[in-house]
């Protein structure tokens, strides 16, 4: 089957970078590892370090300690080789306000050698882009696809997008997302997503990548994060509130526990049902209530921030 | 509405031809296509919700062995999900028989019960049946109560198979 | 691509210039003739070179100081202020490629204007004397741009550092300022020799203009280095450059 990947192959990989400024540690120790071919959500807060992380990534900054590489290449002595071969999407999307459309493919394509014209045509006519209006003329939504369009002709073999999405209507995500699936990762390319939409990222992304604080939380297939996250809510009296690396506490209310599971939450929930507790559900999470749970752990939720309490455990009490 | 039934659809206009030049496989992908959906915000994986759905849809009659399945890239196109997702869901399936990959790169609904011999079958399916006495005890079902269930199941099951089959004989 | 791409952004600026600073030097040239600056009234000779070297020494080569500056303020830094840095850094070049490719462009749209006024200066005054004595004059294009190319550098530079045009333009200024007058001020308190390019300009257009004398080789050979040595600056700090 043409779609296993190179088992050695990794798109990009750090290991512990540190990026500080004064006074601030912007990447604390990130060990990336994104697998070639893939669609990679990178996702985090504000301010989480995921720009920073992009920046030395592309060699828009210098990192402070660690190193790493890009499709093979080093980051910082191979630069230009990486820049070769990666589209970049900023999240400020600043062109020369002077320059039209037209103009700026103009300037682009002597750049690389794979680009494609007619990935101009193709992507210009369905993404109806404005080609001879100057860029300052254009609104958000259309400054946002003619960057697309520039990345997507340039023929990478890694697109790393911050924000892709910003003032595209969903008509015209849509199709974006087509074209990343159809010319992008079926083509065995890789798409490094940072985004704070994460239905759009949960709808593409195989693999998460979750960062708070500079430091890497989380990184997994998507896949494998939903078949063995879950949320267990159970009622009893001596439950543990303490945590432990696979086990978080989400929310007590009363005698009422709903804790965020990492892996094997049959056994947890039989281990709580054998200390007398009764377990009401044990039930599977989405990507935004698995990035609110772990990012979120040092505030006391509210209820309401991960579901409700189920209506089965209430009726039983009754 | 695929490329390929948009492209043969074409075609005949071109020559002129009347027939339609829709061949059975074309439709069954463009019906299949529109079968298969997805909703990647549940906490259920992508993959498995593939998996689940083809298997419903075999059991259900409305894919039969030699049917073909819109390939990989076709139908993450289509549903906008990753073709490693659509690939990973293709790839179970064809490890369990269920699916079978043909050398020039489409994928058909394999000769599935065959395959297997009977004990070997029994045994899949043993841990479904575990799983639900297990859920059936707890939920304070008696034994009773629990084969009813299963049975209006398998009951419905049959009426789905009934109505794809009818849609088929329609279709040609 | 780089070199099309800062010829057409600015292609407005320069199409003005290319007007105004011709018609700037006509005009000065005309003022200085008919009024007499500089000129002496006793023999034509005289005042033929003399007022040659006025005009071309004087007010054009001031002139080619001014438009170095503004040139230059619309250099790399600019790109930090428009913020479409980032877009151009993450291009497969190595960041010199992009210093010494707007420099050259913005040498190569100072050269065209000089080249055009040295014309239009030289064209008027041989039509207001009705005599040309000798054409060494039209090569003063060459110190002329050379001082331009000063000014350019430093404004170049200095609009790196302050990441603003703006800015850049009014440090470059400051320091023009600097130049013009404190080589004056030292030779005449202290008779010390400070190095004026404007000085240079000066005596590399007298040399032209009368074709006698000292050729000034030591001034020539410093502001060419200084010339040169300031879009160096710029490619050294863009290197160690956080963007």
């Amino acid at each position: 089957m043409p779609w296993r990947k190179k088992m050695n192959d990794t798109a990009i990989w750090t290991e512990k970078l540190v990026k500080t400024y004064p006074g601030v540690r912007a990447v604390d120790g990130l060990s990336l590892n994104v697998p070639r071919g893939v669609a990679y959500g990178f996702l985090g807060r504000n301010g989480a370090g995921k720009t920073s992380t992009i920046r030395i990534l592309l060699g828009l900054a210098r990192a402070t300690e660690g190193h790493g590489k890009v499709l093979g290449f080093s980051i910082g002595r191979d630069q230009i080789a990486i820049l070769e071969r990666t589209a970049y999407v900023s999240e400020s999307k600043t062109l020369y306000g002077g320059l039209t459309p037209r103009e700026l493919v103009r300037f682009t394509r002597g750049f690389y050698p794979n680009w494609s014209d007619q990935a101009v045509e193709k992507y210009s006519r369905l993404f109806e882009i404005p080609m001879d209006r100057p860029f300052a003329k254009l609104s958000q939504g259309n400054r946002t696809k003619v960057y697309l369009l520039l990345a997507l002709s340039q023929g990478a073999d890694l697109l790393v997008l911050d924000e892709p999405a910003t003032g595209l209507d969903p008509v015209v995500l849509d199709e974006f997302l087509c074209i990343l699936v159809q010319d992008v990762i079926a083509e065995g390319r890789t798409v490094f997503i940072s985004s704070h939409q994460l239905s759009d990222v949960e709808q593409i992304a195989d693999w998460i990548g979750l960062i708070d604080h500079g430091k890497l939380l989380l990184e997994a297939r998507l896949d494998d994060i939903k078949s063995q996250f879950r949320c267990v809510t159970a009622a009893g009296n001596a439950l543990p509130q303490t945590e432990s690396p696979e086990v978080l506490l989400l929310a007590s209310e009363g005698s009422f526990y709903k804790y965020l599971v990492k892996k094997n939450a049959d056994a947890f929930a039989a281990e709580l049902s054998r200390q007398g507790a009764t377990v009401a559900e044990v039930s599977p999470l989405g990507l935004r209530e698995i990035f609110l749970a772990l990012v979120r752990k040092e505030e006391p939720c509210t209820s309401g921030n991960v579901g409700g309490i189920p209506a089965a455990v209430s009726s039983s009490l009754s | 509405m695929t490329r390929g039934s948009q492209k043969s659809a074409s075609r005949a206009k071109r020559k002129g031809e009347a027939k339609k030049v829709l061949d059975k496989s074309t439709v069954a992908v463009y019906q299949y296509s529109m079968l298969l959906h997805v909703n990647t915000a549940s906490g259920v994986p992508t993959y498995l919700q593939i998996e689940t759905q083809v298997k419903h849809y075999i059991a259900a009659g409305a894919l039969t062995p030699g049917d073909a399945l819109p390939s990989v890239r076709q139908l993450a196109s289509d549903l906008r999900i990753s073709t490693n997702t659509v690939a990973r869901a293709y790839q179970n399936l064809e490890r369990d028989g269920i699916l079978r990959t043909v050398p020039g790169g489409r994928t058909y609904v394999g000769e599935n019960p065959g395959s297997f011999l009977k004990a070997e079958r029994v045994r899949r399916l043993r841990p479904y049946a575990r799983q639900i006495a297990v859920e059936g005890t707890q939920l304070r079902l008696d034994p009773r109560e629990i084969m009813e269930l299963v049975q209006q199941e398998l009951d419905a099951l049959e009426e789905e198979n009934e109505r794809y089959s009818n849609l088929d004989r329609k279709a040609r | 691509m780089y070199f099309w791409k800062c010829w057409r952004d600015t292609r407005s600026r320069f199409i003005f210039s290319l007007i105004a600073f011709p018609v700037l030097c006509v005009l000065f040239t005309f003022i200085s003739v008919r009024l007499g600056w500089g000129v002496k009234p006793p023999t034509v000779i005289q005042s033929w070179s003399e007022t040659t070297e006025i005009v071309l020494g004087g007010w054009t080569a001031f002139f080619s100081l001014l438009w170095g500056l503004v040139v230059g303020s619309s250099g790399l830094g600019e790109e930090f202020k428009d913020k479409t840095l980032d877009f151009l850094l993450v291009r497969p070049r190595a960041r010199r490629y992009w210093v010494w490719m707007g420099w050259l462009e913005g040498v190569w749209e100072l050269s065209l204007m000089i080249l055009l006024s040295v014309g239009a200066t030289f064209g008027t005054l041989v039509y207001l004397t009705g005599q040309v004595q000798t054409w060494w004059p039209l090569a003063a294009v060459l110190p002329l741009a050379l001082g331009g190319a000063v000014t350019y550098g430093v404004t170049y530079f200095l609009t790196l550092v302050a990441r603003s045009g703006r800015q850049g333009l009014s440090y470059g200024f400051g320091i023009l300022f600097i130049d013009l007058l404190l080589p004056v001020a030292l030779a005449y308190y202290w008779h010390i020799n400070f190095p004026s390019v404007w000085g240079f300009m000066m005596a590399a257009c007298k040399w032209l203009a009368s074709v006698s004398g000292t050729f000034p080789a030591g001034p020539l050979a410093f502001w060419t280095i200084i010339a040169l040595a300031f879009p160096l600056a710029t490619e050294l700090l863009l290197e160690r450059a956080e963007v």
